[in-house]
This record gives C-alpha cells, structure tokens and sequence, in this order.
C-alpha cells in the first residue's frame, strides 16, 4: 500500500507540474493564479448552472438541480476521461520506466488513474460544485447535507472512472494486435462519443414532451425519477440529501463497489490490455519502397498531417474539433431535433443565411488547430530547423495543413447545410467566401498564438492539446471576432443578411491584413527564434 | 543471478526477433552484449526486464521467474534504458526519492548513496531542477544514479554510454567494475567493443536473435592478434 501512495503522490506531482509548465506558470504566487486563469472558463457554466437551480427553486425543488447537475458532471468526467485514459495509459511513454520497477501492475493502474482524478475532479466541481453551494445557501448550510454533499463531491470521478477504464481498456486490449490499431482507436472513441451523444438527445427529447412531463409530475418523486432514471445513484444521492439515510448508503455502497471492481480488475487490465498494447509498439510494418521526388511545400504539408495521423491523440482531438460541429449536425439530423420542418420555420427565414454561415465556419471557430501546429512537433521540431527550408514555407505548410483539415469539415457542413437549409446560390457564394477568409484569418491568430507559445517539451500528447493555454486564447481570440460581427450586425440590422454576411468577409480582410503586417514584421523573426529541445 | 532459457519472441508471424536464445550470468560477472543495429539486443532486455514478454522460453532472475515471480525477479536488478524517458515535470530529487521508496532504501542510506552518485556524476546541482530542464547526457546520469541507488543484486543497461561524458563514462565503468566486485553482475548492451574488450568478463554476441557467441575475450578471439572488432565483424558479417 506504501508503493501505492507513493506512485499515487509521483503521478499527481508529475501531472501537476506538467500543467503549471503548460501555464507557464513559474513565479509561486503569479503562477498560482496563472494556473486558475482556465477557471475563467468556466464562468459560463456557473452561470448556466445559476440559471437552472434558480428555476428548480422557483418551484421549491431547488434539489433536483443537485440531480440534473450530478449527471451532467459524470457524463462530462465520463467522455473526458475516455481519451484521457487512452493517452496517460497507451500513449504515455512513462510505462516504459514502471514496467521495470517491483510494483504490482494493479498499482501501477491505480496510480495512472489517480493522476487523472484531479482533471475530472475540477470538472465535477464546477457543475455539481456550484449547485451544491446554492443549495447548501438555500437551505441554511445544515452539517449533515454539508457532510454529504462533500463525500459526493470527493468520489464524484470514482464511476466514470470505473466506466472510462472498463469501456476503454477492453476495447485497446482487443485493438492491440490490429494492423491498424491507431486508426481502431480513434474510431472507437467516435463510435462511443456519438453513442454518449445520441443517448443525451434521446434523453432531452424524453424531457421535453410534455405529454410525459404532465404524467410524471403526478407522480411521486416522479421529476426526480425522470431526471435520474439514466442514473440512478445521484436519485440516492438527492433523496440522501433531502431526508433518507437509506438512499445515502445505496449511493456509498455503489461508489465503494465502482473502486472495488477498479482494484479486482486492474491487474487483469495491467497484463492483458497495457502489457500487450505496449508490446506491439517493438513490430515494424514494412512499406513499399519508393524513390520519387515531391514539391518541398507538397512534404511539409504531408509532415504536419503525418503527425497528426500517425498520433492517434492528436487525429482524435482533430476530428473532434473539426467534425463534432458535423457530427451533431447529422445526430440531430437523425433524431428529428432538427428537421426541414424546424429550419425552415418562417420564424427563422430572415436568419437561415447567418444559421448556414454559423454552421459552415464552426470547425474553424471551434477548432484551434494551428495554435498547437508548432507544440505538436515536439522533440521533432528540431528536423525542420536543421533543414535548408525557407521559415516562410515552413509556417505556410502549417497554415494550409490547418486550412485543409478545416475545409474537409467545411465542405461537409456547406452540401449538408445546402441540402437542409437551401439558400440562394449567389448568397452561398457570399457565404463560402466569408468562411475561406475567415479561416484563413483564424489560422494566423492561432499560428501567433503558438509561436508566442511554443510548448515543444511535453511527455504526453494530450498534454501538448489539452489544458493548453493556447487553445483558450485562440477561443478567445474567436470571442473578439464574435464580438465584432455582431457589431457589424447592430449596426446594419436594416440590411439583408447577405450583406451582413459581406462585411463579416471585409472584415476578415481588414484584420487579416493587419496580422499579416504583424506577423511579417514580428512573428516570422520570433518563429526562427524558437528554441528546439 | 541470470538465467536465461530458450527465449524466442516474434512480432509477427515473418519478424522473429529472437530466436531460441540461452544465456547464463554467474553472481560477480560483468558481460558485455553486443551485436549489429536490430539484432535483438534491446528486446532481450526488454523481456528479461519485463517490458515485454516472450512468446517461449524463461527469464529466472536471481532465482525468481520474471513471469511467474514478477515482484521479487524484479526487486532483483534495476534498469538504465536506451532513451531516458522517465517523469519529466518532477524534480531529479523528487524522481531519486521515488525510486528509494519503490525499491524500499532506508533514508540514511539514500542520502549518502544519492549524495556520493550524483556527485561522482556531476549532477549533484542540478538534483533541485526539474527534468525536462536536463540534457541527454544529464537525464542519463539521472537515471544511472536511479539504479544504483537500491544496490540490487543485477544492474542493466542499455547502452549506457550513449551521451556520457569521458569523466562521467570512466565513473560508470568504476562502478560497475566496484559492483561486480563486491558480488553482483552487470549486463550492458554497447556498440563500443573497446569498453567491452577492456571491461568484460565475457561477451555474449548476438545475431539476427541468435546467441552466436557467449565465453570470455580470449576464447572469441582465438587468435590474440586479432581485434575484437576484427573477430566482431567477421561473425556478423553477412556479406
């Protein structure tokens, strides 16, 4: 037990200071509050979770908000902890190391888990965290839902822990011999993110017939079963709270049984699924040989998505950013949420070109790619420094490879987007131009963002991707340009939609031509300064 | 200390990495593994380490089975890889103190061996700083200075010599000489013969996952004239 805690206590550390690495964060007091600045992000979420308990409370059952956030937290810790558990177990090259020390695989398990509990943890509390304050304010801080709520808190990651690891690591035990095992993963991964997905719409549209709302209301604690009848402890939870102590050892009970099976099954998942996933990394796969020449830009191009495609970390995160915007799409295509009958609601006529322009440009919006396209090299970034390439070139493969990935998800979204929401030709037009440029605006920002910030020296992929500064200034740099859209939209608001749409574009112009006079004259000279480790 | 028994592991069906190898290492003998680029090397030591595991065969470890008395085989040896890739976001301090715990050095003992290791290398400065802020050559110290610390009966290494310094490769080779002497064994993969020839007790040479030779210096080299590398080459040669 004495080597577990004391991998436990490596493991956080490690974790931590790769986070406060990742912060930059190096003074002790300014760093500390650097490292809370993603906090900031959450600030909508706390909002959103204010808005909903409010309107649980206005009908005295300011509880059930507890019910509706305990779910949402574990479906998030639960969808965040799959690729997690895929990265710090699979791709994580500290396993080498423990492999040869005397601790049980079990231990080692457990530790990589323990290391992953401060991630979902934070996230727990700032869904159920939040409510839980409202209604410990609501009702008088009593010491009895304090102690509760703060045991619910604390083991809030334990299940989607024991449900991350018990779907992810029989699935790369099964993968782990495949010829294309990267490629099994990331669609594994899709395939369990679109089922969480499509579960969470089935479930809201269950809530939202109102039929079936009448009827549950009539029913005993019928809100509350509905609420939480897709998981079933935080109803003990919530009735724990309220009165019942029986409902408060159900919810105990199951939390010690989620641990419980972690600890009986880790061994199993140590040898037959890390072990043998990790073995396969020693085979070479043998290609066809090939001696043609290629266009310098045309290799470049062909580096950065290698790197990418050759990453499964880094193709998940991609295709998430890129095609999440696509996957909802054709998942509330398929659930009935969004019809022809909806979209074309004459409600939302004078709006369907901003709605098709809003669908087109979120891969771009959403997606951070070339903030991170220097941070993904890493420890190879030194190759392309030691090469007679032009730095220009070298940045402009990093932009069109951003620009590529976006437009696969782009075109997409555009024929879909054509064939549901049909606009005027000449006003698609408008649209796809707005977007192209928008994009390329985007890609620069981005590309500033990470030569500003370049973070070469990671251990771990979702480390250079995840929890990265860079991504929340690049979402925040998409904030300013909303903001400045609907400047454009407040202003005009008595012209058509089209040439809202037009000014938009000029926009992107206009700004693009002032970061690209910035780039030129500070960004290329900081770029050939980066230091390669 | 090391026993080896008809390892063969294959990656697939055409690539057999190693093949039915056998290898005995007597307590207090220093060996010296050579053998061309994809030989086999890393993956014996893999297996014998446990990284991987071996497709037939048996790897005893100071008595114990490294598959069947994992804990305890492992207790018996400690490991300096090819590429020091450890925790990267920790201290060295902290990373040493980890090992001292996992491998159970009481604290007087750590404090004295890690003082002595990490001056003899020449990173006791550095023990604050975190890893990632460490060259090669000072991550390798690092680790070197990890497997030592515990003072296990059997100490492997791949390739240590890679981004040593002179002072710091001479230090190591004292030291695995110091530690065959006082009744352990070492057994170190290299491509430098000299440190081999002048080092070694024996050499064990291996060849497309084929032991092909494993005796003493002398017994190789039948002719005393002629080089290891000489001898090293004309073994391997394919040609």
């Amino acid at each position: 037990m004495n080597k577990l805690l004391k991998l436990i206590r490596i493991n956080i550390k490690d974790t931590t200071g790769r986070y406060m690495q990742q912060m930059n964060a190096k003074g002790k007091i300014s760093g500390k509050i650097l490292a809370l600045l993603p906090l900031l992000a959450a600030l909508p979420a706390i909002a959103l979770i204010v808005i909903i308990y409010n309107s649980f409370a206005q009908i005295n059952l300011g509880y059930l908000a507890l019910t509706y956030t305990n779910i949402a937290a574990i479906i998030l810790m639960f969808v965040s902890s799959v690729p997690l558990i895929v990265s710090s177990f699979f791709y994580s090259k500290d396993l080498s190391m423990l492999a040869t020390l005397p601790i049980k695989g079990r231990s080692i398990i457990i530790a990589k888990l323990a290391g992953l509990y401060p991630y979902l943890l934070i996230m727990g509390l700032v869904l159920f965290g939040t409510t839980s304050i409202l209604y410990l304010n609501d009702t008088g801080f009593q010491i009895r839902a304090i102690i509760i709520l703060l045991l619910a808190i604390i083991t809030l990651p334990v299940i989607p822990l024991a449900l991350g690891t018990l779907v992810t690591l029989p699935f790369m035990s099964l993968v782990a011999g495949r010829k294309h095992r990267n490629l099994f993963t990331v669609i594994g991964n899709l395939l369990l993110i679109g089922a969480i997905l499509g579960i969470e719409i089935v479930m809201s549209k269950t809530v939202s017939n109102s039929e079936a709302i009448i009827k549950i209301l009539s029913q005993k604690d019928g809100l509350l079963n509905l609420i939480g009848k897709g998981y079933p402890p935080s109803i003990w939870l919530t009735k724990g709270i309220v009165s019942s102590n029986l409902d408060i050892l159900w919810y105990i009970l199951v939390q010690i049984s989620a641990f419980i099976l972690i600890f009986l099954l880790a061994s199993k998942i140590y040898d037959q699924a890390l072990k043998k996933f990790n073995q396969q990394e020693s085979s070479g796969e043998a290609q066809k040989i090939s001696y043609k020449k290629t266009n310098i830009k045309l290799l470049l191009l062909k580096r950065n998505l290698g790197i990418i495609f050759t990453n499964p970390t880094f193709l998940l995160n991609t295709i998430m950013t890129i095609f999440i915007p696509v996957i909802l799409f054709v998942l509330y295509s398929l659930m009935g949420i969004m019809n022809l009958n909806t979209l074309n609601n004459p409600a939302i006529l004078p709006f369907r070109d901003f709605i098709v322009f809003g669908i087109i440009i979120s891969p771009s919006i959403l997606g951070s790619l070339s903030a991170t396209s220097i941070s993904r090299e890493g420890k190879f970034f030194w190759e392309t420094r030691v090469m007679p390439i032009r730095h220009e070139d070298s940045i402009a493969s990093r932009e069109l490879t951003t620009l590529l990935l976006n437009g696969i998800g782009q075109t997409i979204l555009a024929i879909t987007a054509y064939l549901i929401l049909p606009v005027e030709p000449l006003h698609m037009l408008v649209i796809i131009i707005t977007v192209i440029f928008t994009t390329i605006l985007m890609s620069k920002v981005d590309l500033i963002i990470n030569i500003e910030r370049p973070y070469l020296n990671w251990t771990n992929p979702t480390a250079c991707i995840k929890n990265n500064m860079n991504v929340m200034l690049s979402l925040g740099s998409r904030v300013i340009f909303g903001g400045l859209a609907f400047l454009i939209y407040y202003i005009f608001n008595n012209l058509n939609a089209t040439y809202v749409i037009m000014l938009i574009g000029l926009l992107s112009i206009l700004l693009y031509s002032i970061v690209l006079f910035i780039f030129k004259k500070i960004y290329l000279t900081k770029y050939s300064q980066i230091d390669a480790i | 200390m090391l026993k080896i028994s008809q390892l063969t592991k294959s990656y697939d069906k055409k690539n057999i990495a190693l093949d039915n190898l056998n290898l005995e290492i007597k307590k207090g003998e220093l060996i010296g593994f050579i053998g061309p680029n994809g030989a086999g090397k890393t993956t014996t030591l893999k297996i014998i380490t446990g990284i991987i595991t071996s497709d037939k065969g048996s790897v005893e470890i100071d008595g114990h089975n490294i598959a069947t008395d994992m804990i305890a085989a492992k207790k018996s040896f400690t490991f300096v890889p090819d590429h020091p890739e450890i925790y990267e976001s920790i201290s060295g301090i902290d990373y040493l103190n980890f090992i001292a715990d996992i491998y159970d050095v009481s604290i007087e003992d750590r404090e004295e061996r890690i003082q002595s290791f990490s001056t003899q290398f020449q990173i006791d400065n550095a023990l604050g700083k975190k890893i990632n802020t460490y060259s090669h050559g000072m991550k390798q110290k690092l680790l070197i200075t990890a497997a030592l610390l515990p003072q296990a009966p059997l100490f492997i290494l791949d390739e240590p010599h890679v981004g040593l310094d002179p002072h710091s490769s001479r230090v190591l080779k004292d030291l695995m000489l110091d530690h065959c002497r006082k009744g352990g064994s070492v057994l170190f993969s290299t491509h430098v013969l000299e440190v081999v020839e002048n080092l070694c007790d024996k050499i064990a040479i291996i060849d497309k996952g084929k032991l092909i030779a494993f005796d003493t210096l002398d017994n190789i080299s039948k002719n005393k004239d002629v080089s290891l590398e000489d001898t090293f080459l004309e073994m391997t040669d394919h040609e």
